[in-house]
């Protein structure tokens, strides 16, 4: 019986060893300010900063990663969570939207977040300070809904 | 019986009194009647006041349409050509159950044109 947790620990210390192997291309792009968010609408601080901390780790192409990101599999797992989060939206291809996907694009922000659905639980566990009030929630809502209207205007 | 009589005119009355008013324009009649149409057979089954499922109604209810803001209406109409394009709405298990809902090819060109146009007209009016 010993003998075989022995082997079967053994195993699994050798998988994660080789699994340091097979790390995840960094998602960290130069800003193009082109096409990002915050180059092309400049947004006060406030909401630059809660854009930032709250939403650009999983919706740009610049993720600040955290030091457990070197470690396989998190590493597997936070790329998977970066993937899929750019694919639904990437503030960093903002630019590159109609008229309409840019009104889109921020009128669902307000609305995930409102509805407290975004930022992820899972996020949020390990980004104490990507957790926001509803003062955080009403302001950025309130800077979404300003852009979306001056976009109609163009 | 001649009260009655009163009765039965006075109601006539009223009832001849609230044809003039009539509800405040019905939502979809800010819709093309072609494009009401399509709405109501492929989308209100889930997405209109009275439907169970609160996810789709939070989404988008259409009996709310006149309500929502012009941003709202932007954002809803692209995202109505989005999945309506992609063929995720109407969902496939909502079509197991009702297969004749499905939308066709000419039916989705259509959406899509008027939700383009429509954005487009909200956009400049604005």
């Amino acid at each position: 019986m010993s003998r075989i947790i022995k082997i079967v620990g053994i195993g699994l210390i050798v998988l994660l060893l080789v699994a340091q192997f097979f790390r995840p291309d960094l998602n960290s792009e130069a800003v193009d300010p082109e096409l990002d968010l915050l180059a092309l609408t400049s947004p006060p601080e406030h909401i630059a900063s809660m854009l930032r901390t709250a939403c650009y780790d999983c919706h740009s192409n610049q993720t600040v990663y955290p030091w457990y990101r070197k470690v396989s599999p998190v590493s597997w797992y936070l790329n998977s969570h970066i993937q899929n989060g750019k694919a639904e939206l990437n503030f960093s291809e903002y630019g590159s939207l109609d008229k309409a996907d840019r009104i889109g694009l921020l009128v669902e922000t307000c609305e995930v977040v409102e509805a407290g659905t975004m930022p992820i639980q899972s996020y949020l566990l390990l980004h104490q300070e990507a957790r926001l009030t509803p003062e955080n929630r009403d302001a950025l809502c309130n800077w979404t809904e300003e852009e979306a209207l001056k976009i109609m205007r163009e | 019986m001649k009260k009655q009589i009163v009765l039965l005119v006075a109601l006539g009355i009223l009832f001849l009194a609230f044809q003039s008013f009539s509800p405040d324009t019905p939502p979809e009649k800010e819709f093309p009647e072609e494009i009401s149409i399509l709405l109501k057979t492929s989308c209100y089954d889930c997405h209109y006041t009275g439907a169970t499922a609160e996810k789709a109604l939070k989404a988008a209810n259409f009996e709310e349409w006149e309500g929502y803001r012009l941003t709202k209406k932007v954002a809803l109409l692209g995202e109505i050509g989005k999945v309506v394009e992609e063929g995720k709405m109407p969902p496939e298990k909502y079509l197991e159950h009702k297969p004749e809902n499905k939308l066709s090819e000419k039916q989705v060109k259509l959406l899509l044109e008027w939700t383009e146009q429509e954005a487009e007209k909200l956009m400049q009016g604005n």
